[in-house]
């Protein structure tokens, strides 16, 4: 593979050109129900080139890796097309010229786990929740593993051989009482271990339980609140609150948006650090490289509530005088990389949850995250439960809890940050432009926001 | 590859080859930013020996031989399966294939965008236009072992039209997405009208209090808050007791002004096709006519859990719907909004897609709003949420539908406006 890539980047006559080449190998399993949805076994295999030439890019992907000079040729063509009606020079920043091959450091791989096990441990997960209560009377299970051998080569000389895994599950619960239903679930995720997959007994348990807890609960009324996010939706609010926004690709083109978020700017009070890394070992979303062959890093985004730093590619990078972050991510050969997170965190803090809770007269206990999304100023984010706060103490549950707010305004809301703190996984992933899902993951103790508005009835 | 080498004596299978081959222009901050192009080759197979299903898929070339040993893997555990694949039926033909559209070339595509950056910035030189257009030509090949052998060629164009005002830490944001079989349908000039009069209503920020309000979702946002509709007409939902609404075909589930069809041979229809995923004949038939429940979006299995047929529903992750098709009513939206004293205009939503579909309840952020006072837009209110019970709200609350429709993707919507819709907004004060 590395002299088939190698030579083919030595005939381009871009300024720039790379080629991915990615073997997938996926298992999904699937229950609805009592009833075994989906056994299902696939293979991805495609390839991708990206050329520069002067101001534009071309990018043309494909399954077969035939006639790959023809393929280059055409990608040419586009960047080609683009430099004639677009001024200016598009600008990389320096990158090292790599030979490497990665492992993946695997715990317990997922490919030396027979199907039949996989599929004994969910099986055995979806009878504990089917069997917790009569009201649990539906389920919602979802294991996937992924295994992808990943090849790069540039015209810089870089050549990267990289094993990729990505290992994910949701053991959800449904329950119905008249015309209510109610979800909840257990999550787990990986970049290397099948091992998050086991040990779930007791919790998957817990949430069936909750499931059947909430069928009695109201809908949380409408308004703003106080609310204290539990690490789960803490993380899911990093991710769709600032996260986003630090992504610089969205931001280098647009004058007014590089103003906003120069560094320095005070986004959040002092004690707020945010960071994004693609080390977090064990977690979706790290790697040794990104999809331009850079090696990945940690980088802080927030320091003591001033804007320090974005996630960038290389073309992001030097437009904005900087170095590149590692961050230039593609969810499969389809798609050229763009800018994106990884394992993205808010560092743990002083407080304790009971400190939050205890300071709190009418406010909200947001607990679990079902998804959220942003447009670049606002964004929601939607919890598994709620449970309303009365006089500083932890009162009545409550449902259908979504939340939003405004990128610009609302980390200066945070007021209190805990001191425990959990990275989080799910089989979820993350959308932007047509890439979707992109494994990642989040991590954030307890903090507590002030006037959040919450949806809900009147 | 043909179906009868990849199966052994006694299992039962169906293949399914799809080729697709696409281009995408995109225009970011009204300047030409990338020009994209693939082609992608997958083959998909199901399988049944004893009576359980296998699944597999492949897109890596010269080894079909994979796609036989992962699918009889899985089968071996599979799901226990009492459906049988359909044979040969006669087939509707719909019109989903654009031969002049296909044939454009690269250019024909950056026109027609590059002519609505400059339109879209001469209206106001702050305006950052983004355009997308992506022309994908489609071949899908099904075949099964009761003798159905199937293709269809399809072509589509998907375009996201947007445009974005920032002015100090003030995001105004307006797009829409469209999706056609046809290259002619595309109204370039209507939609750039509506986009600047979105933009010129939100222009100015208004204050309203928290409450409940008549309010009008435009037919974009009325696709917002439809999912849970279609995931409790789904059979996958009726079949596992979660959808509210099982055992009640003809109760009258929602408001007798509102009629949902399930269009599948729709001519142009961005979900047409003949034949769905399975080899059963698509069609057309009403979900909900008046408000009342007439029909279940069903695959092969569904049905055959419900003893019914599969109405051409299937696909790839189970039964779901054609072009959804919502009938109009007799409202204007100018009439619309000069009957409201007071009241909220939802023009784009987020968020609302998020939650739990068998409760109906929905809530998002209203990313674009306006307020309405004495009949008139009197500007943009922001840091709102809304929140419904979609089956009370369609039961209860319509107390108008629209006359014109419009495409959002492959559903084709009327506004609807609704009464005592719950708004959370931000204090005024913070």
């Amino acid at each position: 593979m590395q002299k088939k890539l190698q030579n083919l980047m030595s005939l381009s006559k871009a300024d720039y050109c790379d080629i991915r080449v990615e073997d997938t190998e996926i298992t999904n399993i699937s229950y609805r129900g009592r009833e075994l949805e989906k056994m299902e076994r696939k293979i991805q295999f495609g390839g991708c080139i990206r050329t520069l030439i002067g101001s534009g890019w071309g990018f043309i992907s494909f399954n077969s890796l035939d006639n790959l000079e023809e393929k280059l040729r055409q990608a040419e063509d586009q960047a080609r097309t683009i430099n004639r009606v677009k001024k200016g020079q598009v600008q990389l920043a320096p990158a090292p010229v790599i030979i490497a091959e990665e492992k993946n450091d695997w715990g317990e791989d997922p490919r030396q786990i027979s199907l039949k096990e996989k599929l004994e441990l969910m099986q055995h997960y979806n009878n504990l929740i089917l069997n917790t209560d009569s009201r649990v009377n539906s389920s919602r299970i979802v294991y996937f593993d992924h295994h992808t051998d990943w090849f790069f080569a540039s015209s810089s000389g870089t050549y990267i051989y990289q094993e990729k895994g990505d290992i994910g599950g949701n053991l959800g619960a449904w329950a119905s009482a008249g015309q209510e239903r109610t979800y909840d679930a257990v999550t787990f995720g990986s970049n290397n271990d099948f091992s998050v997959a086991r040990g779930h007994d007791e919790q998957v348990v817990a949430a069936a339980r909750r499931a059947v807890e909430q069928l009695q609960a109201p809908t949380v009324r409408g308004g703003q609140y106080p609310v204290i996010l539990d690490p789960e939706m803490a993380g899911l609010f990093v991710h769709e609150a600032f996260g986003h926004l630090s992504e610089a690709d969205e931001i280098f083109d647009d004058k007014n948006l590089l103003q906003l978020m120069q560094p320095g700017t005070r986004y959040g009070p002092s004690f707020l650090n945010i960071y994004d890394s693609g080390r977090e070992w064990g977690n979706r979303g790290a790697s040794h490289y990104d999809d331009e062959g850079l090696p990945t890093q940690k980088t802080y985004l927030i320091q003591n509530g001033e804007v320090v730093g974005h996630l960038h590619s290389r073309e992001s990078a030097a437009r904005m005088e900087t170095e590149p972050t590692g961050s230039a991510r593609a969810m499969d050969y389809r798609f050229p990389p763009i800018c994106r997170m990884r394992t993205t965190c808010i560092e743990p803090g002083l407080d304790t949850l009971e400190d939050m809770i205890s300071g709190i007269d009418y406010g909200l206990y947001a607990i679990g995250g079902l998804g959220g999304e942003t447009n670049g100023e606002l964004f929601t984010f939607t919890a598994t439960r709620g449970q309303m706060i009365r006089n500083g103490k932890l009162a009545e549950q409550v449902k259908n809890v979504t939340l939003t707010g405004n990128v610009f305004h609302t980390l200066n809301n945070i007021d209190s940050i805990g001191q425990d703190f959990a990275i989080l996984n799910n089989a979820g992933g993350c959308g932007k432009f047509e890439q979707s899902p992109l494994p990642t993951s989040e991590g954030s103790p307890h903090i507590r926001v002030q006037n959040v508005i919450v949806g809900g009835e009147g | 590859m043909s179906l009868k080498k990849l199966l052994k004596p006694g299992e039962e299978g169906e293949l399914l080859q799809k080729k697709s081959r696409q281009v995408t222009v995109n225009f970011q901050n009204n300047r030409l930013k990338k020009i994209n192009s693939g082609e992608q080759k997958r083959e998909i197979l199901r399988l049944i020996t004893g009576g359980q299903l296998g699944l597999a898929e492949n897109t890596r070339p010269d080894s079909h031989g994979d796609l036989g040993r992962m699918a009889r893997e899985t089968a071996l555990m599979g799901p226990r399966v009492d459906f049988a694949f359909p044979g040969p039926a006669p087939l509707e033909q719909p019109q989903v294939w654009d031969k002049q559209g296909a044939e454009m070339k690269l250019e024909d595509l950056i026109d027609p965008a590059r002519d609505f950056v400059e339109k879209t910035s001469s209206y106001h030189s702050d305006l950052q236009a983004t355009v997308q257009v992506n022309k994908v030509e489609k071949q899908v090949h099904l075949e099964n072992s009761s003798g159905f052998k199937g293709e269809y060629f399809k072509s589509s164009f998907e375009v996201l039209l947007g445009v974005r005002l920032i002015e100090g830490q003030n995001m105004l944001e307006t797009y829409s997405f469209l999706e056609h079989t046809h290259w002619d349908s595309i109204n370039w000039e209507l939609e750039i009208e509506d986009l600047l009069q979105k933009i010129d209503w939100g222009r100015q920020n208004v204050n309203l209090s928290p409450g409940n309000y008549p309010v009008i979702m435009t037919p974009a946002t009325v696709g917002d808050i439809l999912w849970p509709l279609e995931e409790c007409l789904n059979g996958k939902a009726i079949t596992r007791g979660l959808s509210p609404w099982q055992d009640q075909l003809g109760e009258q589930a929602i408001s007798p002004q509102l009629t949902l069809i399930n269009a599948g041979t729709l001519d142009r229809g961005a979900a047409s096709k003949p034949f769905d995923r399975e080899g059963t004949p698509c069609s057309s038939f009403p979900l909900l006519e008046n408000g009342v429940f007439k029909n279940y979006i069903l695959d092969l299995e569904t049905a055959e859990k419900l003893g019914e047929k599969s109405n051409g529903c299937g696909g790839e992750n189970g039964p779901g719907p054609a072009n959804l098709l919502l009938e109009p009513g007799s409202e204007t939206m100018e009439a619309m909004i000069s009957d409201l004293e007071e009241g909220v205009l939802i023009a784009q939503t987020m968020g609302a897609w998020a939650g739990n579909p068998y409760g109906g309840q929905v809530s998002g952020n209203i990313s674009l709003g306006y307020k309405i006072k004495n009949g008139r837009i009197q500007g943009r209110i922001k840091d709102a949420m809304f929140s419904l019970n979609v089956f009370k709200a369609l039961k209860e609350k319509v107390s108008a539908v629209g006359k014109k429709r419009t495409w959002h993707g492959s559903m084709l919507l009327p506004a609807l406006l609704l009464d005592e819709v719950n708004v959370s907004i931000k204090s005024q004060e913070d």
